[in-house]
This record gives structure tokens, C-alpha cells and sequence, in this order.
């Protein structure tokens, strides 16, 4: 006597079917548990606060350098064009929000080119910042100056007229600034 | 170097500003932070530094939907 067949053979190769993808998922999953066990500190950066600075003639800005102060607040700065020439713009932002704090834009002596390249904090949250800043197309002075944590009030600054000619002036640029015992600046010199 | 003798390095990679950092000397980096302004732009990150607590700081350039690149200031809670 035959057996009759049909109806059996399609349910058959469904449950087949039905079982390697259980196992498929089962993999799938155990693969993702195992990866949760080997990772457990790896958990996401997320982040807190994000600011963006869009300069008042609306073109390019860019930051250079960034300080975090001891009570997280940070000053940053850089260089934003304000339609005609580079300024030193430096900015400084709460460490809870991220509000602004203060901000400082600097189109120097001659109205030529600023840029900050380098920024630092004190122990007491004051900044201090240096940078380029072009007298005319023929000097560049290294400009520094520092100001008050609270209000960004100018304490002092510095012009370091270098009479430099021009084709020499771009080989030396300040890459750093840091404070040192909280009272004594000092300032790197880089090589371009 | 912050607090947690972790090293970081900014860059480029692609269009979007990156953020590697490494807490073992320099033998094995992770990404950080990737950041983009928009999805076609390029954004670029310049600096950056951390608090005591091992919140990091990043700043850099994007550029917006103009064209010009605006500055942006990431802090980051990293666990």
C-alpha cells in the first residue's frame, strides 16, 4: 500500500525551515548577550550641551584652541571673519549649560588679520589668550592678552611687534599657552 | 592628557569631525566623538580638553547650511 504523501511534504519542509531560523535567532541572540557580558563599561559618550558661533557678518568662524577651567567652564578661541578681515574671537561658556558667559572679539591695530591660536586658564578661572595679529601686509605682532573670569574684563595684554618681513613672518606661530604656578604664563613658539 | 591619563587627537575623517582617544598610552585608540552640522557638510574638529570629572571638551568648525563655517563648542559626558 503507498502512502500518500502530499499533504505531508510541505508542512514538513516548513517546520525544517521553521527550525533553522530558531536557531538562527538563537545564535543571534546569544551573540548579543555574549557581546553585552564583554563590554559592560563601554556605554555611549552622550553629549551635554553643544554651542555654534555664527559671527555678526555671518561667515566662516573658527575655533583654534580650547581651555576647561577647574570648575569646568571653558574659554575657547579662534578666528571669525568679519567681512573684510580675520578678528580673535574668544568665547567663554558655562560648565553646567553651556551658556556664554563673555565674549570678546579683537580686529587689532591696523584692521589687518587676528588670529587666536592658544588659550589657558588660571586657578582662578581668568584667560589668557595669544595669537597673531597683523599691523599691516608687511608686520605681524604677537598679540596676548588676558582676561577676567567673571566679565571678561581686558586685564592686560601685550603687543610683541616682531618687524618681521613678510616672507619670513608665517614660519613662527604660537601653538600653546599655558599657566604655570597660576601666575607665570608661558608661551610655546612652533615652526610652520 | 586629562585626569584619567586619557590622550585624545582631533581631526577630519570624511565630512565628519572626529574625536580618538586612548587610555592606555597610545596602544589602542577608540572613537570618542563623530559630529556633524549637516549631513553633506564637512565639520572639523581643532581642540580638545577635559575637567577633572572626565567630561570632554571639543571644539572645532562645521559648515552650516550656507556654506560657512560656523564654530562649535561639544561637551561631552563620557562614562
Amino acid at each position: 500500500m503507498k502512502t500518500p504523501q502530499t499533504p505531508l511534504a510541505a508542512p514538513a519542509r516548513l517546520s525544517i525551515i521553521r527550525l533553522l531560523r530558531l536557531a538562527q535567532l538563537c545564535t543571534a541572540l546569544g551573540c548579543v548577550a555574549l557581546a553585552c557580558i564583554a563590554q559592560p563599561a563601554k556605554a555611549a559618550v552622550t553629549e551635554a550641551w553643544v554651542q555654534r558661533y555664527d559671527g555678526p557678518a555671518n561667515s566662516d568662524d573658527q575655533p583654534r584652541a580650547i581651555a576647561v577651567d577647574a570648575s569646568g567652564n571653558v574659554a575657547v578661541t579662534g578666528t571669525s571673519f568679519n567681512g573684510t578681515n580675520w578678528d580673535c574671537y574668544t568665547a567663554k561658556y558655562a560648565a553646567g549649560n553651556g551658556a556664554l558667559v563673555w565674549e570678546h572679539r579683537y580686529n587689532g591695530l591696523g584692521n589687518g588679520h587676528d588670529y587666536g591660536y592658544a588659550v589657558a586658564v588660571d586657578t582662578s578661572g581668568n584667560v589668557v589668550v595669544t595669537g597673531s595679529s597683523y599691523s599691516s601686509s608687511s608686520t605681524v605682532e604677537y598679540y596676548t592678552v588676558k582676561y577676567a573670569a567673571a566679565d571678561g574684563a581686558v586685564l592686560w595684554e601685550k603687543h610683541y611687534n616682531t618687524q618681521v618681513a613678510t616672507p619670513q613672518r608665517s614660519r613662527w606661530r604660537w601653538t600653546a599657552a599655558a599657566t604655570w604656578r597660576s601666575r607665570d604664563l608661558l608661551l610655546l613658539l612652533e615652526e610652520t | 592628557m586629562d585626569a584619567f591619563g586619557r590622550v585624545f587627537v582631533t581631526g577630519a575623517v570624511g565630512n565628519l569631525w572626529t574625536v580618538r582617544g586612548s587610555a592606555d598610552g597610545g596602544a589602542t585608540w577608540t572613537t570618542t566623538d563623530n559630529f556633524n552640522l549637516t549631513p553633506t557638510g564637512t565639520s572639523t574638529a581643532r581642540a580638545v580638553d577635559a575637567d577633572a570629572s572626565g567630561n570632554v571638551f571639543v571644539t572645532g568648525y562645521a559648515a552650516a547650511a550656507d556654506g560657512t563655517s560656523h564654530g562649535i563648542v561639544r561637551k561631552l559626558a563620557t562614562p
